[in-house]
């Protein structure tokens, strides 16, 4: 027997798979080019049936827009899905996916990479990806020099490393030639979907879909984790290892996600408030309704980001120019908000 | 169900221990209050019982099996002492999550976890906050809440911190009586901190009573919470009034003033 609040739950998500379905559609037709949407079907359709066809707008649906768009959807769901994770983990509403210095990390490495140019091995996205893993893993072990193990050293660790990395990314800035590298990197820090390939989908994607489908099998570990270490003991899951999996699976995602479009801020952190306050705090529903409204929340942004001007705005000062009023409206709304 | 705790030793730092050659066994249906002043190592007992934190030496038998703690042990649950949630769970999803430990590791609550949940609150009187968020129930709906999510695994043994602390008269004799009712009905054998001897007296079987430097006292209640006792290990002065010629079967504490 479902109650009605979670019948609610379950149709406010199933409502939301089909407006990125919709939403999504839309952004494939919308923008500078314009295609009409009956155009856009006959080219996903000859595309699919392998039908070669070299028109402009075939060039602009499937090289450009269709890519673009399931980055939307892939970055979208998977810093909404590991910012709900990380929540719960932390017992804080107001932790970010980012709170163990993984987009401090991936943004050193990638400027360190525009730094030293053409020559780095791994390229601008290898070396995010490593700079991201690597901070993380500096975060975990200071953490572990604290005998007891608590969320909390893990956070201010993760306060240490990120500011570390901060000072870091400031230093390659300073050094930076102003006239070529100092721009990109500055934009590459505000985050932007503009560069989307295919490539980039499937680095992208792979440790996110994984890594997502790994925070949604763990998703009631989650809630009991959320009591707190001793009461998840004494209810049954080991606290330290069950914490390991998730923060693992959701640095991945993290990772994976400021490593193809720079640091995107606040959707990790609004989507999962605004979930919890209107479809449920459960993690067994939050996650995966984080995950859709996530996606939506991402695609809509991303198309005010690129047809709000002719010259695309950085998707990171739009994320928190929609996200924090939003946010405000919503958490201190109802009975006073936050806790 | 027969629990066993045999020559335990805990202490935090060395200068100063905190429990000292714990021996006592407890056996079916039977209740145990624990008492001593703040700060004696009454949540230290509990946590080092749980297997929060480890006995130095020393181990404690469980139907005859040593245990290391009771996280993996469906026979035994704990009650912490009523606290605010972070997150707006409803009482449903709280109590659910007692019946983590009969779920495999992937796995979410099936619906005859949601039908044991919905029982026990049923039985402690409060299926009507089935959906209510635990951030908008008061202290003592709180407390029963997190009692019936340790009910949700079906243990044989309870252990409780405090769980009548910080709630009014009507709300402690409340717990008090429910708790009474879960030891008959289900024979379930209970732990249970207390600040209020007059509490002790009217549920438990069994006294543990703590002192500092490691001391302690174990008995049958009515042999052990006397005014000696009590005034020895609290250090202060009180009288156990007997209510019977008032016609009232029940007996309470009187603290005598300080400056008679």
């Amino acid at each position: 027997m479902k109650t009605i609040e979670e019948k609610r739950a379950i149709s406010i998500i199933i409502v939301g798979l089909i407006l990125v379905v919709v939403v999504g559609f839309c952004s494939l037709f919308l923008g500078r080019y314009s295609i009409s949407p009956g155009e856009v079907i006959e080219i996903l359709i000859n595309k699919i049936l392998g039908i070669s066809q070299k028109s402009m707008a075939t060039n602009v649906v499937w090289n450009i827009r269709l890519p673009r768009l399931l980055m939307n959807i892939i970055v979208g769901a998977g810093l909404a899905c590991s910012g709900a994770a990380f929540q719960g983990i932390f017992q804080n509403r107001l932790v970010s996916p980012d709170i163990l210095g993984v987009s401090n990390g991936a943004g050193f490495g990638a400027c360190l990479a525009m730094l030293l140019g053409k020559g780095i091995p791994l390229g601008i996205t290898g070396m995010a990806f490593l700079g991201g893993m690597i901070s993380v893993f500096l975060t975990y072990t200071i953490s572990k020099m604290k005998k007891d193990n608590s969320t909390l050293s893990l956070v201010l660790s993760g306060i240490v490393v990120a500011s570390f990395f901060s000072a870091l990314i400031s230093l390659v800035k300073l050094v930076a030639d102003t006239d070529s590298v100092l721009p990109s990197i500055t934009y590459w820090l505000m985050g932007s979907f503009a560069s989307a390939t295919f490539k980039k989908v499937l680095f992208a994607g792979v440790p996110v879909v994984i890594g997502v489908l790994i925070l949604l099998l763990m998703r009631w570990k989650v809630n009991v984790l959320s009591m707190g270490d001793d009461e998840a003991y004494t209810l049954g899951i080991n606290p330290a290892k069950n914490r390991l999996i998730i923060i693992i699976a959701a640095t991945f995602i993290t990772a994976a996600c400021v490593t193809v479009t720079g640091i995107i801020g606040w959707i990790g952190m609004v989507m999962p408030n605004i979930c919890r306050e209107y479809v449920s705090a459960d993690n067994k529903i939050l996650l995966p309704a984080s995950c859709v409204l996530g996606a939506l929340f991402m695609i809509v942004v991303d198309l005010i980001a690129r047809g709000i001007s002719a010259a695309e705005i950085p998707i990171g000062i739009l994320t928190a120019i929609v996200g924090a009023p939003i946010f405000v409206l919503i958490c201190f709304k109802k009975e006073g908000g936050l806790q | 169900m027969k629990l066993e705790v045999n020559n335990a030793y805990f202490k935090y730092v060395e200068a100063n221990p905190i429990l000292e050659d714990i021996n006592f066994v407890l056996e079916d249906g039977q209740f145990l209050c624990v008492l001593g002043q703040n700060g004696i190592g009454k949540t230290t007992f509990l946590k080092c019982l749980t297997g929060i934190l480890k006995w130095e030496s020393g181990h404690v038998k469980f139907n005859g099996k040593k245990i290391d703690g009771i996280s993996d042990l469906k026979e035994v649950a704990y009650v912490p002492q009523a606290h605010a949630v972070t997150f707006p769970y409803t009482a449903l999803d709280m109590v659910c999550m007692g019946r983590t430990k009969h779920m495999s590791f992937f796995a979410m609550p099936s619906k005859i976890d949601r039908k044991i949940a919905r029982d026990c609150l049923e039985q402690l009187g409060i299926a009507h906050l089935e959906n209510r968020k635990c951030s908008q129930m008061s202290g003592g709906q709180l407390q029963m809440v997190y009692i019936a999510r340790a009910l949700a695994s079906n243990p044989e043994l309870l252990i409780l911190d405090e769980p009548e602390a910080h709630l009014d008269f009507k709300n402690q004799a409340l717990i008090i009586k429910r708790l009474k009712l879960l030891v008959k009905e289900r024979k379930i054998s209970c732990i249970m901190n207390t600040h209020n001897p007059e509490n002790a007296l009217r549920i438990s079987d069994y006294i543990l009573l703590f002192g500092f430097g490691g001391e302690y006292i174990f008995g049958k209640t009515n042999e052990t919470l006397t005014e000696k006792n009590i005034n020895r290990f609290f250090d202060v002065d009180t009288k156990i009034v007997d209510l019977k010629k008032m016609g009232i079967d029940t007996k309470t504490f009187v603290m005598m003033p300080d400056d008679k």
